[in-house]
């Protein structure tokens, strides 16, 4: 039923750094779905960033082909792949990487009126999104420095969003947020999740990675392991109990 | 002090771009700076050298031999003004030589080189060779602007006869070195020269006199003028006559020949001025960046223990090492562009100027920089003293920063690269004043810059008016015993002919002064109008005077003057002020009914002759010639005169033009060269954001070049109508001493406005061509640091 | 606003406002009469005495009054009514006479008419107006003022005040609503600020409160479990456990510490180990280096590489080479043809087929080709020690591939197999 979304065909990233090549990902054959929330685990180095921004797009892949829905992009320019990313992508980083000279609604909107020349549909929808992820209206005319952590992730999420990608990938959302802060970025990416939004996430905190159904444990350049859970709910045991196993399997 | 130079000089290696185009603005301060003032001081003074290493004399009076009898020698010795003086026996003649690809009229005084003088000597300019038969050493004009070279022939065609001649040397003297000064004076060999006396006979021969005097004023020639011309006919000085008295002094020589360079200085002083001004607001805007960029760096240096004495010294120093680097540089270089200068001004003045190195000249350009820069930087670095180390260490950033939304974006209309240019702009206020404040100022030099170009090289009408001449196509001096009026309509008639009127001349004395009287009947048909103030004489008992002559006299419009010719004399109202440095200022403008009342006899012989558009006045002159012969004292084609006396102004003067033009584009390329560059450095974080949400680089480029156009075009807007409304009078008070006190230069709007589009569309491609370099900032380096 | 930036307004406002009464008042030393033009009319009427009519008053562009009078004193002309028409009149209004003379004669007089009192009424009237629209400028200006002042101070206390009875009621969760651009912003957002921070505060004093209680319970638990050798502890447990979750991961525990067991006698081997005469360095390459290698060996150019799929396979660069080469000099040697490259990702192996044109090798001889010493029949006459292929099969082997070759349709062909990384 769920289609597939992105496809990569030996896939290799490699890096030099004083003539030794450094092969940080390797010949990965995968395949994402849409709808799903693909988690990307693994430890330090392992390659998990370098694949999620080399999907994205943010990045260029050294060898191997990216497919995304139809379109070949891993050989797309600089510029192209940048078209490609307002289109298709909508990225929230760790460390929110809001413009700080402008205001919340303005960053939103900075990103929106890339794609649209409706000012006012793109105002609208922007604001629906920003009381959506609870933020109030006395919010929007702030700059970022002023805001908490989890208000500027949920910002950036809202900014994400504002495109209508078609896929949302997310480093670390919760890195540089506390506990509590970080469970509310977790249940806005997971309801989005559960309205179809395709997210991909890459993280090493297992309450994060608990909201994903499919979690892929990435280990020195190629993928160790898939493991595909039903959709997140509340509270379920059985479910944490086969992601936990599956994590000591992986040598987590 | 090692510990504060291994500072500086490590700074210096860290900022080698900015280093690099910083001392290239000190350079080009110090050159323009250096080379103007050289020129400024040194040019007119360097003059003054050559007369006293030559001990010229006041001033010299030159007739035929015939008219210097018993009676003028005796007044001559005799006069209590005439302190010592020198008679030469000496050629004086006119005649046509070829003149680089033309041929041109000149009243030639050939001398004996083998006589010595007591004063007003002469010396040789560069290499001689011994003389052989038929040698001559002529005025190194001939050399620099007439085309001449050592042993060239050159072929004087006189009245009846002609000689050919070898060059054998250049030669300088005060009086006779320019074209601008009348006559000018070669030498022979001993042998030659008693040749050419043969073969020319007693027809040429005339008595120069060199004389001091206590007092200089022109009394002395009036007295000599009454002795050898008792009649006091009308003399014209359009046409120069070698068969009667001639004269001049030291002073009129000094404007005529330095009048070019102190113009060209006054304006080279003026632009390399605001050119500084410029290269120092950017240093200081340089400093003030390099302090926010290194905050965490003089955090650490605070941290680690240096004073904040010791870090601001360490600033202080690079930038004086660069300012002393950039700015000896550019002195130097100002040096090699002395012969260049030299050559440009030696078509105008003759003079070769020789420029040593000037110690004190430089010195205090350097140490002006420098004081400048020290000053700059100590104030600009002073902030650091009050920066804590630990706010310093983060960054500076010390607490919520309140700042404005500029044009929230759901609110604004236009293209998102444009609204998010304007932002920035409108964030960064500081940068953009700044901006705003150079361009202004470099555009209103190259306004200047660019009239005067216009003014030289594209409509040179404005300019050739600026003297104050009435700019006719030719002039025909009729024989004053012909049938005047058929005359005057015979050549009315003629083809081509648009218009012909009389202007005389006519000498007077207004209180005391000789003045010459430009004479016309009805001043309403002159084509010139250079009177600045007031209007022309309606009637009879009014006169314009120059403004010059005005302000000798001390007298303004409204005031009477008595204006006397021989024994009569009648009270004039003066009702205007004119411009013009012609007779060096002493001439007056009279209606002819009003001539005629001190002078009864007074006859219009002088008549201007206007053709039409595109008419050739040399044919017409010829016609003229060969159909009226008879009843024409000689005729004058006019265009021929201006376009050879224009020349070289034009030429030197649409130069500077050109120069100024360039510099300021490539400073405006400099300056944009800083401020993007340090932009783009400090925005590094938000362009990587920017390309990550799917910005593409084109798109950045525009954003950030767009950002600096409003005040790019605001300046230059400001700039180019400053420069418009203010070229005119800065010309005015530039010149005065010209004689000019009210330029009229024809300020083309449109051309400037080209020059302005042409700067802002500059400005904007240089800044997409910096801001290119966006294109290595990537968004995935920004996410994985 | 600074105080910086109020004192620059006042400045600016102050040379402005001087500006402007310096400009209305400049008019006002224009009280004199211009000589010039008085001897333009006198000068006029001369000229053209007697011959003109009076209606034709010259130079009236002046915009000077005055009368003509002739030498007996009767009126020729004036330039509008009520003007001093006699001498005496004008004396009295202190008018100007000039004569007009010609050739030394006089023939009338002109009366410039002395309009002072009028130039002062018009000046007065100016003044009046200049000084109405002043005031008027003024009130305008402290009206606006007052409102901007109101609006940027009085309003938001006022607010601040509603505010602080919120902050006092404890409702912390009420903002206090700014307005965009208030200069007063700083003010207000700092009261916001402390509104945030007792919000704040407060939560975390809850949230201490809670974990403080946690901490104490969990440590209770922890403590009564006691503390043992873990391989030991899980080796007994494995025996007592029978639930088997538990089981596996004490068996984890166990292999782990076999596994560090199993990597230590390893290292033992690998020391032991002698070293190979043919030392392989197996690194992992991207395939893209592949064509350049061929093309390195194929001295003849009779090499056709077609597209080489892009991954990464495990090789040693410089033996691959070696292996290479021996292919395609065996190619030359006996085919002599134009070989054909191409590549393929069979499974976990890129495959590279070297085909030629030449006759192969007859069928039973091919599974010899690979063996030490082995040289086939069409090998009689040419040089060569039957080394080459056997050392390309060790060398392939040694990183984890293979080479194969059989004939083909009209060729002979070559299969290195690569393994993907």
């Amino acid at each position: 039923m769920s289609q597939v979304m992105i496809a990569t065909d030996k896939l290799s990233k490699s890096f030099s750094s004083g003539g030794v090549q450094q092969h940080v990902l390797k010949n990965l054959d995968l395949e994402i779905l849409s709808g799903d929330f693909t988690v990307i685990m693994g430890s330090s180095g392992a390659g998990k960033s370098t694949l999620m921004y080399a999907l994205s797009g943010m990045d260029k892949p050294t060898l191997g082909s990216i497919t995304y829905f139809d379109q070949e992009i891993a050989k797309l320019s600089n510029d192209k792949l940048a078209v490609f990313r307002r289109l298709n992508c909508g990225f929230v980083f760790q460390q929110m990487f809001l413009l700080d000279n402008m205001s919340i609604l303005d960053n939103i909107l900075a990103a929106g009126l890339l794609v649209s020349n409706d000012r006012k549909a793109i105002t609208a929808r922007a604001k629906e999104l920003l009381a959506q992820v609870g933020l109030t209206e006395l919010i929007w005319s702030k700059f970022p420095t002023q805001l908490s952590g989890g208000e500027a992730q949920r910002a950036a999420i809202v900014r994400a969003l504002i495109n209508q990608p078609k896929v949302v990938f997310a480093d670390e959302p919760t890195g540089a947020l506390n506990s509590a802060s970080g469970k509310a970025v977790l249940d806005v990416l997971t309801d989005l999740n559960s309205r179809g939004q395709s997210i991909i996430m890459v993280t090493h905190d297992l309450k994060s990675a608990r909201r994903g159904n499919r979690i892929l444990y990435m280990r020195d350049g190629v993928i160790h392991g898939i493991c595909n859970l039903g959709k997140y709910v509340s509270g379920d045991r059985e479910r944490h109990g086969k992601l936990q196993a599956f994590l000591t399997e992986m040598g987590w | 002090m090692r510990k504060l130079a291994m500072l500086s000089f490590a700074n210096i290696r860290k900022t080698k771009g900015h280093t690099v185009s910083l001392l290239l603005m000190f350079l080009i301060a110090g050159l323009l700076l250096n080379a103007g003032s050289l020129v400024f001081v040194n040019f007119g003074s360097f003059f003054e050298k050559v007369t006293k290493e030559l001990k010229t004399t006041d001033v010299y009076y030159i007739m035929p031999s015939h008219l210097y009898n018993g009676e003028v020698d005796k007044y001559i010795r005799n006069n209590k003004n005439v302190s010592n003086m020198q008679k030469e026996e000496v050629i004086w003649a006119q005649a046509s030589i070829p003149y680089n690809d033309d041929t041109r009229e000149i009243s030639f005084i050939l001398n004996d080189a083998d006589k010595e003088r007591d004063f007003s000597k002469w010396k040789f300019v560069g290499e001689h060779l011994p003389p052989d038969s038929m040698s001559i050493y002529v005025p190194y004009l001939l050399n620099i602007d007439g085309g001449y070279k050592l042993n060239d022939k050159v072929k004087m065609k006189f009245d009846d006869a002609a000689l050919t001649f070898t060059i054998k040397g250049f030669t300088e003297d005060a009086f006779f070195s320019s074209l601008d000064t009348i006559n000018l004076g070669t030498y022979l060999p001993h042998e030659t020269y008693e040749k050419v006396v043969q073969k020319l006979g007693d027809k040429y021969s005339a008595t120069l006199i060199f004389a001091d005097l206590d007092k200089v004023n022109n009394e002395v020639e009036t007295g000599i003028r009454e002795l050898v011309q008792p009649d006091q006919k009308a003399t014209l000085s359009m046409v120069e006559d070698t068969r009667t008295l001639s004269s001049s002094d030291i002073e009129l020589l000094r404007t005529s020949r330095t009048f070019m360079s102190s113009m060209a200085s006054v304006m080279a002083m003026a632009f390399a001025f605001i050119i500084a001004i410029v290269c120092l607001i950017v240093v200081r805007f340089r400093i003030g960046n390099s302090i926010e960029e290194d905050m965490s760096k003089i955090g650490s240096l605070r941290a680690i223990g240096y004073t904040s004495r010791q870090i601001i010294l360490s600033i202080v120093m690079q930038y004086m090492l660069i300012a002393l680097v950039g700015s000896i540089a550019g002195i130097s270089l100002s040096y090699l562009t002395t012969p260049i200068l030299s050559d440009i001004f030696a078509h105008q003045s003759g003079l070769m100027w020789v420029q040593g190195f000037d110690g004190a000249i430089s010195s205090i350009i350097l140490s002006a920089i420098l004081f400048v820069v020290i000053i700059v930087s100590f104030i600009s670095s002073g902030r650091i003293r009050k920066l804590n180390p630990i706010v310093a260490l983060r960054g500076g950033i010390t607490t919520h920063n309140f700042r404005k939304n500029y044009l929230p974006l759901h609110k604004s209309i236009g293209s998102l690269p444009v609204v998010l240019g304007f932002k920035s702009m409108l964030q960064s206020r500081k940068h953009s004043f700044m901006i705003g404040v150079i361009l202004a100022a470099v555009s209103f030099a190259s306004t200047f810059g660019a009239v005067m170009f216009y003014n030289t090289v594209i409509d040179t009408q404005a300019f050739a008016k600026t003297p104050g001449i009435e700019l006719s196509n030719a002039v025909a001096i009729l024989n004053s015993d012909a049938e005047q009026p058929k005359l005057v309509d015979n050549i009315k008639n003629m083809k081509n002919v648009r218009k012909v009127q009389y202007i005389d001349e006519s000498k007077v004395k207004i209180e005391n002064y000789d003045v010459t009287a430009y004479v016309m009947e009805d001043f309403s048909t002159k084509e010139t109008n250079t009177v600045f103030k007031g209007r022309y004489p309606l009637h009879s008992n009014e006169v314009v005077l120059a403004g010059i002559l005005a302000d000798k006299m001390d007298k303004k419009i409204g005031d009477r003057v008595m204006i006397k010719v021989g024994a009569k004399q009648a009270e004039y109202m003066i009702t205007g002020l004119s411009q013009g440095a012609n007779m060096g200022g002493m001439n007056a403008s009279i209606r002819w009914d009003g001539i005629l009342k001190v002078n009864p006899d007074f006859k219009q012989q002088s008549l201007q002759i206007y053709l039409n558009k595109n008419s050739k006045a040399d044919e017409f002159v010829n016609k003229l010639e060969s159909d009226y012969g008879d009843s024409i004292v000689t005729s004058v084609d006019m265009d021929k005169i201006m376009d050879d006396g224009m020349g070289m102004y034009i030429s030197i003067v649409s130069k500077l033009g050109m120069g100024m033009m360039v510099i300021t584009i490539v400073v405006v390329i400099l300056v944009l060269y800083f401020v993007i560059i340090s932009s783009v450095i400090r925005k590094k974080r938000e362009l990587g954001i920017q390309k990550a949400i799917g910005f593409t680089t084109f798109q950045l480029m525009n954003q950030l070049s767009l950002g600096f156009l409003p005040p790019i075009i605001i300046g230059v807007l400001f700039g180019s109508a400053v420069g418009i409304t203010l070229t005119n009078p800065l010309m005015s008070v530039a010149m005065r001493a010209m004689g000019i006190m009210k330029a009229q230069f024809v300020i083309a709007t449109s051309w400037i406005s080209l020059f302005g589009v042409a700067l802002v569309v500059v400005s904007y491609c240089t800044s997409m061509l910096i801001t290119y370099r966006i294109r290595k900032i990537s968004a995935y380096a920004l996410v994985s640091e | 606003m600074s105080i910086k930036k109020v004192t620059f307004l006042a400045v600016a406002i102050l040379f402005m406002g001087i500006g402007v009464i310096l400009f209305i008042f400049r008019s006002l030393n224009e009280a004199g009469i211009d000589v010039v033009a008085v001897n333009d009319i006198t000068q006029s009427l001369a000229e053209h005495w007697g011959s003109q009519e009076q209606s034709e008053l010259p130079s009236r562009q002046y915009g000077l009054e005055y009368t003509v009078l002739d030498s007996r004193g009767d009126l020729v002309g004036a330039t509008r009514r009520g003007l001093s028409e006699d001498i005496d009149s004008a004396i009295h209004n202190r008018d100007t006479i000039v004569d007009i003379t010609r050739n030394g004669t006089v023939l009338g007089k002109v009366i410039i008419f002395n309009n002072t009192s009028e130039l002062w009424e018009k000046y007065r009237n100016n003044l009046l107006v200049f000084f109405g629209v002043m005031i008027m400028f003024i009130t305008l200006f402290c009206l606006i003022y007052a409102v901007y002042i109101d609006r940027s101070i009085f309003r938001p206390f006022r607010k601040l005040q509603a505010f602080a009875r919120h902050v006092a009621e404890g409702k912390l969760d009420m903002p206090l609503e700014m307005e965009e651009g208030n200069g007063f912003g700083a003010f207000a957002e700092s009261f916001d600020l402390m509104r945030e921070e007792l919000a704040k505060a407060r939560e975390n004093e809850r949230m201490a409160n809670q974990s403080k209680k946690e901490l104490v319970a969990s440590l209770s638990h922890d403590i009564k479990t006691p503390v043992a050798s873990i391989k030991a502890v899980s080796e007994v447990m494995i025996l007592n456990s029978v639930i088997e979750d538990d089981i596996n991961q004490l068996e984890v525990i166990n292999s782990k510490a076999d596994q560090i067991n199993t990597l230590i006698t390893n290292l033992f081997n690998a020391t032991l180990e002698e070293l190979q005469e043919l030392n392989v360095t197996v690194t992992e390459e991207s395939s893209t280096v592949l064509g350049d290698l061929i093309q390195n060996v194929d001295y003849y150019n009779r090499a056709v590489v077609s597209s080489i799929p892009e991954c990464i396979v495990l090789v040693d660069l410089l033996r691959l080479l070696q292996v290479v080469d021996n292919v395609i000099s065996n190619s030359y040697k006996y085919a002599g043809t134009s070989i054909s490259v191409s590549a393929s990702i069979k499974g976990q192996y890129l495959e590279i087929e070297f085909k030629d044109y030449g006759h192969g090798v007859s069928p039973e001889e091919i599974p010899l080709l690979l063996n030490k010493f082995y040289r086939a029949k069409n090998a009689v006459g040419k040089s060569g020690t039957g080394l080459g292929l056997y050392i390309a099969k060790y060398l392939m082997n040694k990183m984890s591939g293979d080479i194969n070759c059989r004939n083909m349709d009209g060729g002979f062909v070559v299969i290195l197999r690569l393994h993907i990384a």
